[in-house]
């Protein structure tokens, strides 16, 4: 505890040496700019002073020391007998002085230029100009925003090759990350996530993200963290920078490095922010407002053939009330009686907002502080943070408690030690949403009616008359307000992480060094609905049963709400051991050696409990008491489930580095790793994973050096071979334990086979070249850095379809092949650089073509999933030649040949014998539907890319920066079906035109023969059609590019002496918007480009941030 | 050195999932058995659509799945419909198959050993028997070279399933069923565990197998052979008495099969033909079914309590059909009124006993058949019954459209599940 006492120390100290001390003043500047160097620490280091502190024999040992203001002064009292103070800063050499009186100014030599910046690997640290991988480094400092959680999301447009997709908003969504491409089909995509060396479990989410999981919350343990704690982050992208990290790599690594104490007094730091999230612009829907709705439900009235869900709509249902529909449609509204054309009327006026009903603009607040610092023997940094968010959606908000604990010591010359601890609690919360897409609330606002109220006039919920909320043939009510008030959705994590090391230096050339991490995830998941919910009342439903006995229909689920309890452990234990080997020789040859194992093992334990007729004021259950035997066996009924995922993992690893007269780089790294593949003959559990790389400092030759305005020139080369595995296939017959009822009252165990044994099993393996050029010119004021990679996948996991004479439908085989190729751009430039002024810019760009070299169609199928020659993420569309006299549409055939609705989709009326108009059928197989899609293009960007300007005037400090997405195929959701417009549904205005006939859209129709002659064409759109292709015409696919300005921050900081007066070293404040811009393709209808297509996903929401930090 | 870290390592990344079992032990290798018998499919509930027992309910919402079934529309069907049961078949044969080629590595021979492997070597046999049932045309000295299932009797993802013909195909049932009764050593099975096969299930299931290819005499000799072990019937008359289809009745023999789930039940009525069937006295009629607003519907099933495979009755009406075709009418009355003693009032039974003396052979063969689809009604045996013997016209009306099965039509023998041809094209060959 007396670690953190050293403030307390350091000032007791000053003043038991104030009699036989002296004060050293000075000032301290850049060597080349001549610039005050701000905050650079003056330190009288604890082997030059010791103190006795009046215990025998015994000597503390403190730290003496001060930091430079904003003009680069300092004063120091120190001990009489002083011999020297050392002076140091990030970026520069440290230098020590001798004492010497009066005031003088001391220049600090920048550390030459960023040669000596480390890569940051996890295991040993590489100077960059040993480099011969491709990697990113971010300082945090530089990408921080405020009102973003979450480290990841920030690295939107920062890096290239790392592409970022958002495919929800607000506080509980996560972002997609993709490093180079896709590798695998089914395994995990995710790149590897590691903090402080240790690499974290459960990072990954989903590999395809649709509506029924994009609004379940997750807790991703990157989230835990608080932004502010992390110092930089490292991003490793070819074969040679991630091979280290064996299987788990193929995906890519992000390592992430924790702040640590410098050698220094204590320096606490404080920021504060608070940031508004506005409420969506409701109006970028396009939606009908209450008077166009009843225009539109009035033109459907008027249509005698568009017969689906005829009484749906208020408009019908007065209609109908008042026996006015044939009145109506003879004479006009004219023909119907005052009261009805009043009740009409009065629904225009009755505009319900739902934006503002579903929606709000949410005041948000995020404060931390940490207190750093230390000397030789140790250096301390200490932080916590708070930060809360509500969404811009009703019901998500996310809030989060964390606390950092760094140390690190130096216990003598030959042992350094240190832990590092992070601990976070956060509650995430989400509105409720079950299997019917009404209940997600994105999606009920473009449905529901605008005149639709949420309340009646005795203050009641409404409920929603138009919705199709059935279950066993009852209508079950919805009332989208009452569902979010007397529903909960919450999840709560509560995560530590602990890395602790010990390295023993044995001779100056060898250390050894031992890391032990520790990880715990408690996550628990509550979901409750109570009794008046829909939620619950659809579950009741599903319960009824005939009661023989009674002769009536009875429930059995108890009356009271529904509770769902999920806890989800997860543990994980990771010890690293390994030796490092320096050597250098005549002054010309390098080698670096490391080599060491690493064991790893995690368990994840998951118990599910449920209770139903939950009354939230006693928090108990009631018992079901089934009707009869055949529901114990229904899992929606199930009270508890516990489950166990373990596994390890051995690992054995080495890396060499041989650098040859500062001018060629060799670096090799081989890892192998063991994991517990259930069974699995141990020979074949070990994959070996390598990389061979090289790297040629150009500079450095006789021939060039100090000749031309280059200031660095290097060409890097690296090949690698990245793995995976799929742990869910064996090479054998492999059962899990179950239980099985077949006769009541006998539950018997069973053992089930779930998959079958697949012994040609390989793992999937990645090929990897990567060639870059780092350039540097004029003293490194501009870099650029290339980089070109090709990445061929092979043996890639996927189903096969079996014949079901096997007993399973499919297997798990290695067939597909795949290959990502790529160029990535990155130029950071200090444009200008003045002591008033200064100008930078960092930015990033980077094009991936992805192709699937080998696959299997799914003979099944009648749409494209994938073809070979093509993206994974192709979109593939039945290509339309405009609307036919009937407003049907056209198509254009594979030749160029135009041909009807019907010639192409080749309808038939199957009854036409015995029941003609029924139903329409198509000839074409599978395969023939198959092959009517064209190819339209890769549903992932061409191009992404980021940049950020910064500048400086004076005191202000201006940074602008963008992320841009291009040329990406998106695919609009079709605002209806032409088959099947419901009238009690909301729409976009679209659709009030394609009624009107002002668009092009395919007009409405009816699928009965008696009422429209192409009745087969509609009845095929409206549910014949196995696959929907209605919603894969090509007039909804566009290419989608935008660019957003994801933050605008401008910051102020106060004048040194102005700072001096509350006791600050730095006082600063600032003043952000995020997202305030997004400039692109058209994407009416959507809230915005990155959502585009999506009903279901939260808005990505604009925020204004106001914020203070200060240091002392 | 280097293979004691190695050994050291590989003890490290042993770790038996929680859950997750090579099978190995004697329990593990009942658990794999009690998951063929799981696995098992309720096809018998959906070939019930296809008699003349059910109506279809046009208002239910899973007629959209039955309704295709139920008009025989196996060609084309909507795809909402419900696919007939074709993997679930080879899923029970798989654990079959997975017993049978490793239990004798694994374990030594033992009485539950032994049982065990029977009642794989069975199940493979039944789940034969009953895609042949299905998707086959019935046997007959004529009709062997015709086409009958795949044989799936040895795990290899990599071998074809080409269908053998029916004459082959039985040869492999027989055998099975020969391999898998000799080894049994569980005469009889408890209730609870009544769904496995016993020495009585299994000449109940050859005796049955004997009817359906018309080998009058092993049928009744293996009915015997079952009748031997227990004999009893339910007795309607009796107060409290179970229905004979309940697992816990007297004279259940094997209650594996679901034979009336959910999904029919919702979408259907009893057939008008076949409630007038039962004449009065006939206490079948009440037990049997309920009335619901307007329609009848059935309570025979629902509920697992109604899994039936095999039971006394139909042994006693397989003894006296086989005795009418062999023309011993005195035996073949003597079990059909056995039967009816325990399902009329005792004045009808009086009634139809008298009755009963009075007719020719011809019409003592109709009146064993009657009496099948009474007692056997919605248990999935009529199907079978219609397609071994008269192949019948049958007129099913739905949504306004009548259809019909023509007599001796063609769709008495289901077409292999598209499905199962996407996935085996062999299938067509």
């Amino acid at each position: 505890m007396n670690k953190f006492l050293i403030p307390l120390t350091f000032m007791c100290v000053q003043m038991a040496h104030a009699q036989e001390s002296k004060e050293l003043k000075g000032k301290v500047l850049d060597a080349v700019t001549l610039k005050p160097v701000v905050g650079a620490t003056v330190v009288v280091e604890s082997s030059a002073v010791a103190e006795d502190i009046g215990v025998p024999n015994q000597v503390q040992q403190s730290a003496l020391g001060s930091l430079t203001d904003a003009s680069g002064e300092f004063r120091l009292k120190v001990p009489g007998n002083l011999k020297y103070v050392t002076i140091s800063y990030v970026g520069y050499q440290r230098i020590q002085v001798p004492v010497f009186q009066d005031h003088r100014t001391i220049l600090l030599q920048p550390s030459g230029e960023s040669l000596d910046e480390v890569i940051v690997t996890g295991y040993t640290d590489i100077k960059k100009r040993k480099n011969t991988t491709a990697y990113n480094k971010i300082n945090v400092a530089d990408i921080k925003q405020t009102g973003v959680a979450s480290i990841d999301e920030m690295l939107a447009g920062q890096v290239a090759g790392l592409q970022l997709s958002n495919f929800n908003g607000g506080p509980n969504s996560a972002p997609q990350i993709r490093i180079r491409g896709t590798v695998s089909l089914n395994g995990t995509q995710d790149p590897l996530w590691v903090i402080d060396g240790l690499p974290i479990e459960g990072t990954e989410l989903p590999n395809r993200i649709d509506k029924d999981n994009l609004n379940s919350l997750n807790n991703l343990p990157i989230a835990g963290i608080n932004p502010d704690d992390i110092a930089d982050i490292t991003v490793l992208k070819d074969a040679a920078a991630t091979s280290i990290y064996g299987a788990r790599a193929a995906n890519g690594v992000i390592v992430i490095t924790t702040k640590r104490g410098k050698s220094g007094p204590a320096k606490l730091q404080v920021s504060a922010n608070t940031f508004v999230t506005e409420r969506p612009d409701f109006g970028k829907l396009n939606l009908m407002n209450a008077n166009e709705k009843v225009d539109f439900e009035l033109l459907m009235a008027n249509r005698t053939d568009l017969n689906y869900r005829t009484g749906k709509g208020a408009v019908m249902r007065i209609l109908d009330n008042a026996d006015a529909l044939d009145a109506y449609r003879s004479g006009g509204l004219a023909a119907l009686s005052p009261d009805v054309q009043q009740s009409i009327n009065q629904l225009r006026l009755q505009q319900t907002d739902w934006g503002k009903e579903l929606y709000r603009q949410a005041l948000n607040q995020q404060y931390s502080a940490s207190i750093s610092g230390g000397n030789d023997a140790h250096r301390y940094y200490l932080s916590s943070g708070f930060y809360d968010e509500k969404g811009a959606t009703k019901g998500a908000d996310l809030r989060r408690y964390s606390l950092t604990l760094n140390n690190d010591f130096n216990i003598n010359d030959r042992f350094k030690a240190g832990i590092n601890l992070l601990g976070s609690i956060s509650n995430r919360r989400n509105p409720i949403q079950d299997d019917d897409a009404f209940t997600n609330p994105s999606n009920y606002m473009r449905l529901v009616n605008p005149y639709f109220t949420v309340r009646d006039q005795s203050g009641k919920y409404s409920y929603d008359p138009d919705i199709e909320g059935y279950e066993k043939d009852t209508y079950i009510p919805f009332n989208a307000i009452e569902e979010r008030e007397n529903t909960k959705y919450a999840l709560t994590n509560k995560a530590l992480k602990a890395i602790g090391y010990l390295e023993y230096t044995i001779i100056p050339q060898l250390s050894l060094r031992t890391e032990f991490g520790l990880q715990f995830d408690e996550n628990s998941m509550e979901r409750f609905a109570d009794q008046e919910s829909y939620n619950t009342r659809k579950l009741r439903a599903a319960t009824r049963y005939y009661d023989s006995a009674s002769k009536t229909f009875k429930y059995f689920l108890p009356t009271g709400g529904k509770i769902e309890n999920n806890h989800n452990s997860i543990f994980q234990y990771n010890w690293k051991t390994y030796l490092k080997y320096n050597k250098t020789w005549n002054e010309k040859h390098e080698l670096e050696l490391m080599g060491g194992t690493e064991l790893r093992r995690s368990k994840n334990t998951m118990v599910s409990s449920k209770g139903f007729g939950y009354n939230p004021s006693t928090l108990t259950t009631q018992n079901i008491v089934f009707p009869n035997s055949n529901y114990q066996d229904d899992q929606r009924f199930n009270p508890y489930k516990k489950g166990f995922i373990e596994n390890s993992y051995a690992s054995f690893y080495g890396n060499a580095t041989y650098t040859f007269d500062r001018k060629y780089n060799v670096y090799g790294s081989i890892r192998y790793d063991g994991s517990n593949m259930f069974g699995v003959d141990p020979q074949y559990r070990f994959l070996p994973i390598w990389s061979l790389s090289g790297s040629w400092n150009v500079l450095e030759e006789e021939f060039i050096k100090g000749k031309t305005a280059l200031s660095d020139l290097r060409v890097r080369a690296s090949y690698g071979i990245q793995g995976n595995v799929d742990r869910n296939t064996y090479p054998f017959i492999v059962g899990n334990y179950d239980n099985s009822t077949i006769l009541p009252g006998y539950p018997e165990g069973t053992v089930v086979v779930g998959m079958p044994a697949n012994d040609k099993l390989r793992w999937e393996r990645t090929q990897s070249y990567n060639a870059g050029i780092d350039l540097g010119l004029w003293k490194n004021r501009l870099n650029i850095t290339v980089d070109y990679y090709n990445r061929t996948s092979k043996d890639l996991i996927a189903n096969s379809a079996l014949p079901m004479e096997n007993g399973f439908q499919d297997v798990q085989v290695n067939w597909a092949s795949a290959r990502n190729q790529g160029v990535e751009l990155t130029i950071s430039s200090r444009q200008i650089q003045t002591e008033k002024f200064s100008w930078s810019t960092d930015f990033n760009i980077a094009h991936n073509n992805n192709k699937l070299l080998k696959v299997m169609n799914n003979p099944k199928a009648y749409a494209p999933e994938t073809q070979e020659g093509r993206p994974i993420n192709g979109m593939y569309v039945l290509e339309t030649a405009g609307l036919d006299k009937d407003g049907v549409m056209q198509f254009r055939n594979q030749d160029g040949s135009v041909s009807s609705f019907e010639e192409f989709y080749g309808l038939y009326d199957p009854w036409a014998d015995f029941l003609p108009g029924y139903t329409s059928q198509t000839s074409m197989t599978a395969a023939d539907y198959r092959a009517k899609f064209k190819y339209k293009g890769s549903k992932d960007p061409k191009f992404v890319g980021g940049m950020t300007n910064r500048f400086r005037y004076a005191n202000f400090d201006l940074a602008i920066s963008a992320v841009f997405n291009l040329e990406r195929w998106v695919s609009r959701t079709p605002t209806y079906n032409p088959a099947k417009v419901d009238r009690g549904q909301n729409y976009t205005k679209d659709l009030l035109m394609a009624l009107q006939g002002k668009t092009a859209l395919p007009a409405l129709g009816s699928i009965s023969s008696e009422l429209n002659e192409r009745w087969m064409a509609y009845g095929w759109m409206e549910s014949n059609d196995p696959i929907n292709s209605f919603n894969q015409y090509d007039i909804w696919a566009k290419k989608m590019s935008y660019v957003r300005i994801n933050s605008i921050r401008l910051g102020y900081t106060l004048p040194a002496a102005m700072s001096k007066k509350i006791g600050a070293n730095n006082l600063r404040v600032n003043v952000e918007g995020r997202n305030l811009f997004v400039f692109g393709a058209n994407y009416e209808g959507y809230f915005d480009p990155e959502t585009y297509g999506n009903y279901y996903a939260q808005p990505i929401s604009k925020s204004f941030a106001f914020g203070l930090s200060a240091s002392f | 050195m280097t293979a004691s870290v190695l050994t050291s390592c590989n003890k490290y990344l042993d770790i038996q999932p929680v859950g997750t079992v090579i099978p190995t032990s004697e329990s593990d290798f009942r658990g794999l058995m009690t998951s063929g018998y799981t696995s098992f499919p309720a096809h018998k509930s959906y070939l019930s659509l296809r008699t003349d027992e059910l109506l279809l309910d046009e208002s239910s919402t899973d007629a959209a799945r039955t309704k295709d079934i139920y008009l025989w529309n196996d060609q084309n069907p909507d795809p909402a419909t419900t696919a007939y049961p074709y993997l679930a078949f080879y899923k029970s044969i798989f654990y079959s198959n997975q017993i049978i080629s490793t239990i004798d590595e694994k374990l030594t021979s033992n009485a539950n050993v032994d049982q065990i492997k029977g009642e794989a070597y069975l199940m493979r046999a039944y789940a034969h028997f009953e895609l042949l049932n299905c998707y086959s045309e019935v046997y007959s000295t004529s009709n062997v070279g015709l086409r009958g299932v795949p044989l799936s009797t040895k795990i290899d993802l990599e071998q074809r399933f080409v269908p053998a013909t029916i004459g082959d195909s039985y040869t492999q049932v027989l055998s099975d069923m020969e391999k898998g009764t000799a080894l049994l050593t569980v005469d009889d099975q408890a209730k609870g565990a009544n769904y496995r096969f016993s020495k009585r299930g299994a000449y109940a299931m050859a005796s049955r197998l004997h009817l359906y290819r018309g080998e009058w005499k092993e049928a009744i000799e293996t009915a015997e052979k079952a009748l031997t072990i227990n004999s009893r019937l339910v007795d309607l008359n009796a107060i409290g008495s179970k229905l004979p289809n309940d697992f816990e009745s007297e004279e259940m023999i094997m209650a594996l099969e679901k034979v009336s789930i959910p999904e029919v039940r919702s979408s259907s009525f009893i057939s008008p033909s076949l409630l007038s069937s039962y004449s009065e006295g006939d206490l079948r009629k009440g037990r049997y079914f309920q009335k619901r607003g307007g329609d009848y519907v059935s309570l025979k099933g629902g509920e697992n309590r109604f899994n039936v495979s095999f039971r006394n009755a139909e042994l006693y009406l397989t003894i006296a059909e086989c005795n009418v075709r062999l023309g011993n009418t005195a035996e073949a009355l003597k079990y059909l009124s056995a039967l009816k003693k325990n399902r009329f009032t005792v004045d009808a039974y009086a009634k139809e006993t008298k009755a009963d003396a009075t007719l020719s052979k011809e019409q003592l063969l109709d009146a064993v058949l009657l009496e099948r689809k009474l007692e056997l009604a919605l248990e999935g045996l009529r199907w079978y019954d219609l397609k071994r013997t008269t192949r019948p016209t049958i007129t099913h009306a739905s949504f306004g459209r009548t259809v019909t099965l023509q007599q001796n039509d063609p769709r008495y023998v289901i077409r292999y599940p598209q499905e199962a041809i996407n996935n085996n094209p062999d299938l067509l060959k």
